[in-house]
């Protein structure tokens, strides 16, 4: 209990504890006096003073102030302005689902609706940094209102944010769109097994339609961008950003292209197809492997096995993997595009200074591209982590996803585009910290 | 001559000067004379049974008599003039050549458990904590750098300077040679497994226990025409014979453990028959693997000692094993190497009148190379064949986990002879001693050879070009044999007041085609001269050139066959009963007839003076210039590979397709052939300086200081290509590659140990600390590496297309203008601090006890970086060593 202390307290002395409350005239207790000397004496004469009675007047410590209000926004973002007038959304994403959560809790989410200026009040929480994902999902009739040609299905984000008291958070949304074959799952994590290594040689991609008309996949390119997802010193992150942060396109070595001639090779709505590294049944050859024969696609090097049931696409980048069994995805950090049918031999191509080999990069441009994600290992680097793996223009946020697989406890997972809950088609926001999740490898099928 | 316990006279001690033939005994009184030609610096050395030898290095003005009187001891502890190091002004027998001289003392003072631990007293080497770590080899003045390689080839790594100079190191074991020459136990450099082995280097010294020597020469400078096959010097080791005290040796310390036991004694009037023992055993790794290096080691020698004939003949066998066992950490992993030898050897030396005497010496000697590695392995699926020979057949499909193992069994085998006469004479003044001697060495391999299940290969990079591995049979190599005849003359007299020592000689080696002594491959003219004056007491001047000559190693002359595996069809379907690969094996002989004997031309100059008691101050420049080194070149040259269409899908029928004859088409496929050839140059120049400070009585310590600048370039003569061949080779539409030159690497090391020997005779106790700092080491390559520093390109037929400077900027050449990698920047090592110190107390009826620590203050630094940082496994090294007579002294 706080005491208000009247009479002279000597600098030197420290008292601790306090006279309690008294019928007036009767004493309490010396306090106890830290000090010595003159000050003891003065305090004491204080004290005698003061008598410690009728002084003090005890006061209740002050409630907490009640937690205040949080005032979250969903707008959508730049890039959808169209589909958001359409719906006439241009000041908020009204009816969008809300969910937070402590970012360092691992509980359940809490749960609000937009109102119709799309924003949510939230009452209850305290301040701190929170996981927040929003997700809106058009209607049949929804969507009806939008321009003919946007593919806009709906509104994601995933996000991490700080939340206040009082404060008023902007949440922008990107809009999802279901824009035709996009990769729909990379399983390029390499098995281990003690003693023996890696196997590099199952892996595989999958691309999904999630358009709503045919696609054809002859002539489409199938590639990698060079990235580098560490800082290290030569080169750093710096140095590399004029290829990893190119909005106007990405740079890669890597780079296959699709066999056939124009419709040799259709995937219909919600249709997938696999392409592997080799198209063989892998169980044979080490634990963990799984039957990639029935693969769609395949990739060929020269030292390789050739399945004749599945057509092999044609090596049309700078370097073949050096595993010799043609392409295949790094297990650090990884940028896969999908890009349309084009010549490569007009793709730009062009040395690096970066690069003391003196090695070149051919360059895909943006508007060629059909699909790129972005993913990282979850391995704790001991150097700092470059800013982004691929221009923010081109993939917002990469995936923090790739994981060392153990064949022997056969904790082998490979990284998927989520399929948002009761919709039919992936979610694809162009942001691949958001639209993929990992789990078991499922190639051929989608979750 | 007097006993230090009691100062009575001894008796029948032999005393001689050291480098001299001949010597006397002492008579009742323990009285001796030597006559000397010239004065100067000489070393006296006195044995007797039962007594530790005894060295004392004196000034002898020239036509006087000098009167010493020397003391012997039966424990070496309390021998006044005791010497622990090296003599940095001693020489080698018969020898002019700049020498360190290491007694019996020094050796057990090194507490070393090998040769190489005492070689360590020789200016320029390495401390290292004694056992039996790894292979132990001896590169005499070399600085550690490796070739450029010529990347792409099988080859990338190159040779180093510091093999090429423990190859051209002789090591010559009771007066007969050891070889390394037939030394195959090695998996190459495409083979992904590896083991411990010497092949391509020299001598592993660890077949040599330090407990049975009695004294070790090393001819660092230039050696006389009586040594051959060389580019670098000579250790000449004398092991313990004779009537040697029994005595029971033990040594133990954390890592190792050792036992010797070693015993002489007289059979009968003129025979003298003497036993050595010695066991050892070095945990390699203790705490991360169960690691183990041992040796087993026995020596019987047999002298006959008549009045005109001595034959000495030794029986000696050995075996070092390293072994790594699996461990749960890494299964199925382990490797085993053993070595096997044994050596009859024989030297009978007649005497001819007088002085001249005829000596014949002859060794057999087996040896048994049993190794083996193995490793689990993962592949992909692939395309394989078996094919020993060349053609075009059907071949499988291969992939998974599998354990690859090999064995590689070696036989290497030496026989072994010198005939020389030795004829001293004295005319004009001086003292002459004439040798004249033929030579003759023939060695081979009968080994098994490499072995393992074909389609389970240790080498995994298949990449449809570069063949899978084969089995090689050693016993199908052919045999080398080389001879040589050499003269040698020393002539020692005065010229004035100036006292001249003077020899010269030259040999003639000659290096046979195939078995025995066959026409001849290749043949040398090796002059040797070497000069020394002496004009004043204690200055000692001395120059020296020569040309040595060596011969390379068996795996160079033979080697083996490099086999190319073309995919021509491949087709995997989903069944196995209807798959199919179709390969083409291609073989070539990389042998290279023109392979000659590497040549080394060494100049050296050096001076020594002597001041005090004892001191002595001795400097030694020298230029070695190696010539011809055999090194391996990656010529490039191309394969056609044809390519196979389906004749009809089978898929779906149970049986696997035809092929449409002829092939549907055929590519160039560039490949490179590894082939020894005499294209490597090592030149090396240096400076050695010892400085002896003669004994502080007063503290009863003496100090030594041994400086070593080394400085080495070595050179590959040739074309380097990139480490994108890989690339070029396997990808049709990449059509030329660059090369470049070959680069020059060169490397600089600077040395100082400084020993400080405190004794106290009366106590029988002797304190040695050594420190040793590597005050500097630097690599660096020289060559071009901007983008216009390529020569030329290599086309997909394996042509070399040479650019000349001024045209390498023109637009054609664009995609050749890529930046050389792979270069060493300057680099600078870190500074190494290394110490050591051992304690020996002479303990009742002749024993000893030592104790021993080596980098007690272990640090090193990052190479190319300032932080220092402990090492990963500090080889911090506390041990003691026990030595008890097993009989009581007479």
């Amino acid at each position: 209990m706080n005491q208000t202390q009247k009479g002279p307290v000597h600098r030197s002395a420290t008292v601790a504890g306090a006279c309690t409350e008294r019928p007036v005239g009767e004493r309490g207790p010396l306090p106890i006096i830290g000090g010595r000397g003159p000050c003891t004496a003065a305090y004491l004469v204080a004290w005698a003073a003061a008598g410690c009675v009728g002084v003090t007047e005890v006061q209740p410590p002050p409630p907490p102030p009640p937690p205040a209000s949080i005032v979250l926004a969903v707008v959508p973002d730049g890039e959808d302005a169209a589909a958001a007038a359409a719906l006439q959304w241009e000041a908020g994403v009204p009816g969008a689902e809300v969910r937070v959560r402590l970012a360092s809790s691992n509980g359940s989410f809490q749960s609000f609706v937009s109102d119709a200026q799309g924003k949510v009040a939230i009452s209850g929480v305290p301040s701190g940094q929170y996981a927040i994902e929003v997700d809106r999902w058009l209607t049949q009739a929804e969507r009806g209102r939008l321009p003919v040609g946007n593919t806009t299905a709906g509104f994601a984000l995933k996000t991490i944010g700080q939340l206040g008291p009082g404060a008023q958070v902007t949440l922008t949304v990107p809009g999802s769109r279901r824009s035709g074959v996009v990769i729909s799952e990379w399983s390029y994590a390499p098995i281990w097994s003690p003693g023996t290594g890696s196997y590099e040689f199952g892996g595989y991609l999958e691309l999904a339609n999630i358009g709503d008309t045919t696609a054809f996949l002859d002539g489409m390119l199938l590639g990698e961008a060079w990235t580098q997802g560490v800082d290290f010193a030569s080169p750093g992150c710096a140095a590399i950003s004029t290829v990893t942060n190119d909005p106007t396109g990405v740079w890669g070595r890597r780079l296959a292209r699709f066999p056939g001639t124009g419709r040799q090779y259709p995937v219909p709505p919600g249709g997938v197809r696999v392409i592997a590294t080799d198209a063989i049944d892998h169980r044979p050859l080490t634990p963990g492997g799984i039957d990639l024969s029935r693969a769609d696609f395949e990739f060929l090097g020269p030292q390789d096995v050739d399945n004749p049931s599945v057509p092999n696409l044609q090596d049309v980048g700078l370097f073949a993997s050096h595993f010799g069994h043609g392409m295949d995805f790094d297990n650090l950090w990884s940028v896969p595009f999908l890009a349309k049918s084009l010549d490569p031999t007009t793709l730009v191509r062009q040395r690096q200074p970066f690069f003391s080999s003196g090695d070149e990069l051919l360059k895909v441009n943006a508007s060629d591209l059909l699909d790129v994600a972005a993913f990282l290992s979850t391995y704790e680097f001991p150097l700092p982590l470059c800013p982004q793996l691929v221009s923010p223009a081109i993939d917002r946020r990469a995936a923090r996803l790739i994981g060392e697989s153990n064949a022997a406890s056969q904790a082998i997972l490979s990284i998927h585009r989520l399929r948002p809950p009761g919709q039919p088609f992936l979610q694809d926001t162009r942001t691949s910290a958001v639209d993929f999740v990992s789990g078991p490898r499922t190639p051929g099928a989608l979750p | 001559m007097t006993d230090v316990a009691d100062s009575r006279p001894l008796a029948g001690a032999t005393v001689s000067i050291e480098g001299e033939p001949g010597g006397r005994v002492t008579d009742g009184e323990g009285r001796f004379q030597l006559q000397l030609v010239a004065g100067g610096r000489y070393t006296v050395r006195a044995v007797r049974i039962g007594y530790a030898p005894t060295r004392v290095t004196l000034d002898v003005p020239a036509n006087t008599t000098v009167q010493i009187n020397l003391v012997m001891a039966r424990r070496a502890l309390n021998l006044p003039n005791l010497v622990v190091t090296a003599d940095p002004g001693g020489r080698a027998r018969g020898e002019l050549g700049t020498s360190s001289v290491i007694e019996s003392e020094a050796i057990r003072n090194q507490t070393a458990a090998s040769l190489a631990g005492v070689l360590e007293l020789v200016p320029g080497v390495v401390l290292s904590p004694p056992g039996l770590d790894g292979v132990q080899q001896f590169a005499l003045r070399a600085v550690p750098i490796s070739g450029g390689g010529t990347a792409g080839s099988a080859t990338a790594a190159g040779t180093t300077a510091t093999s090429l100079a423990s190859f051209g190191t002789q090591v010559v074991l009771d007066g007969v040679p050891l070889t390394n020459n037939t030394n195959l136990q090695s998996l190459g450099v495409r083979g992904e497994l590896g083991f411990a082995s010497s092949a391509g280097g020299g001598v592993d010294l660890r077949r040599i226990p330090a407990t049975t020597l009695e004294r070790v020469e090393v001819i660092r400078g230039i050696p006389s025409a009586r040594f051959g096959d060389l580019t670098q010097g000579v250790v000449l080791v004398e092991t313990r014979a004779g009537r040697v005290a029994p005595e029971l040796r033990v040594r133990f310390d954390a890592r190792t453990v050792e036992l010797t036991a070693i015993g002489g004694a007289g059979l009968g009037r003129h025979q003298i028959g003497t036993a050595s023992f010695n066991a050892a055993r070095t945990r390699l790794a203790p705490g991360a693997r169960d690691e183990v290096g041992s040796r087993l080691s026995g020596q019987i020698a047999h002298r006959v000692d008549g009045r005109r004939l001595v034959v000495d003949t030794r029986l000696e066998g050995f075996q070092v094993l390293e072994d790594e066992p699996e461990s749960p950490v890494f299964p199925d992993t382990r490797s085993r190497s053993r070595d096997n030898g044994v050596r009859l050897s024989s030297r009978a030396r007649l005497g001819l009148g007088s002085t001249s005497r005829v000596e014949w010496t002859s060794a057999f000697e087996l040896n048994r190379q049993r190794s083996y590695t193995q490793a689990p392995r993962i592949r992909g699926a692939m395309p394989f064949t078996n094919r020993l020979t060349e053609g075009t057949q059907d071949g499988k499909f291969i992939g998974g986990v599998y354990v690859a193992r090999v064995n590689v069994e070696g036989d290497p085998r030496q026989v072994y002879s010198r005939l020389e006469l030795t004829a001293p004479a004295r005319w004009g003044g001086a003292v002459h001693q004439l040798r004249l001697g033929a030579e003759v060495r023939r060695e081979w391999n009968a080994g098994p050879g490499v072995q393992f299940d074909i389609e389970f290969p240790p080498q995994v990079e298949f990449n449809g070009v570069q063949g899978y591995d084969r089995p090689r049979r050693f016993d199908s190599i052919p045999a080398v044999a080389m001879t040589a005849f050499y003269l040698d003359e020393r002539v020692s007299g005065q010229v004035g007041r100036v006292g001249v020592d003077l020899q010269a000689g030259a040999r003639i080696d000659l290096l046979h085609q195939g078995s025995w002594l066959g026409g001849v491959r290749d043949g040398t003219f090796g002059p040797r001269f070497q000069l020394e004056v002496t004009p004043a007491r204690q200055l000692r001047i001395r120059a020296g050139v020569g040309r040595l000559v060596k011969v390379p190693s068996v795996a160079d002359l033979s080697p083996a066959r490099q086999f190319y595996d073309l995919v021509n069809f491949n087709y995997y379907a989903n069944d196995p009963a209807e798959r199919r690969a179709i390969l083409t094996t291609r073989i070539i002989d990389r042998g290279n007839p023109d392979l000659a004997m590497m040549r080394a031309d060494k100049a050296e100059v050096g001076a020594e003076v002597a001041w005090g008691r004892g001191g002595l101050f001795a400097v030694t420049a020298y230029a070695d210039r190696i010539r011809n080194a055999t090194t391996v070149a990656s010529v490039p040259t191309f394969l056609i590979r044809d390519r196979y269409a389906v004749d009809s899908q089978t898929i779906g029928t149970g049986g696997p397709p035809d092929v449409l004859l002829p092939p549907a088409g055929s590519d160039t496929v560039p490949v490179l052939v590894d082939r020894p050839s005499n294209r490597a140059r090592l030149v090396s120049r240096g400076l050695e300086i010892s400085a002896v400070i003669p004994e502080m009585r007063s503290i009863r310590t003496r100090i030594e200081v041994q400086a070593a600048w080394t400085a080495s370039t070595l050179h590959e003569d040739g074309i380097q290509l990139s480490n994108r061949f890989g690339d070029f080779q396997l990808d049709q539409r990449i059509g030329r590659a660059p090369y470049w030159n070959s680069l020059t690497r060169k490397g600089d090391r600077t040395l100082v140990t400084a020993r400080i020997v405190h004794h106290q005779p009366q106590a029988g106790l002797v304190v040695t600390g050594t420190v040793q700092l590597t005050v500097r080491e630097t690599r660096r390559d020289i060559g071009g590496t901007d983008s216009l520093s390529f020569a030329g390109y290599v086309t997909r037929a394996g042509m070399l297309v040479p650019v000349a400077a001024g045209d390498r900027g023109r637009p054609e050449f664009a995609d050749l203008r890529v930046p050389r990698n792979g270069l060493i920047d300057p680099q600078r090592g870190p500074r190494d601090w290394l110490f050591s110190l051992q304690v020996s107390k002479s303990l009742p009826r002749d024993g000893r006890l030592s104790f021993y620590a080596f980098n007690a203050f272990d640090r090193i630094g990052n190479y190319g970086s300032p932080h220092v940082v402990p090492r990963f496994f500090a080889p911090i090294r506390f041990g003691l060593e026990l030595t008890m007579p097993v009989l009581a002294p007479r």
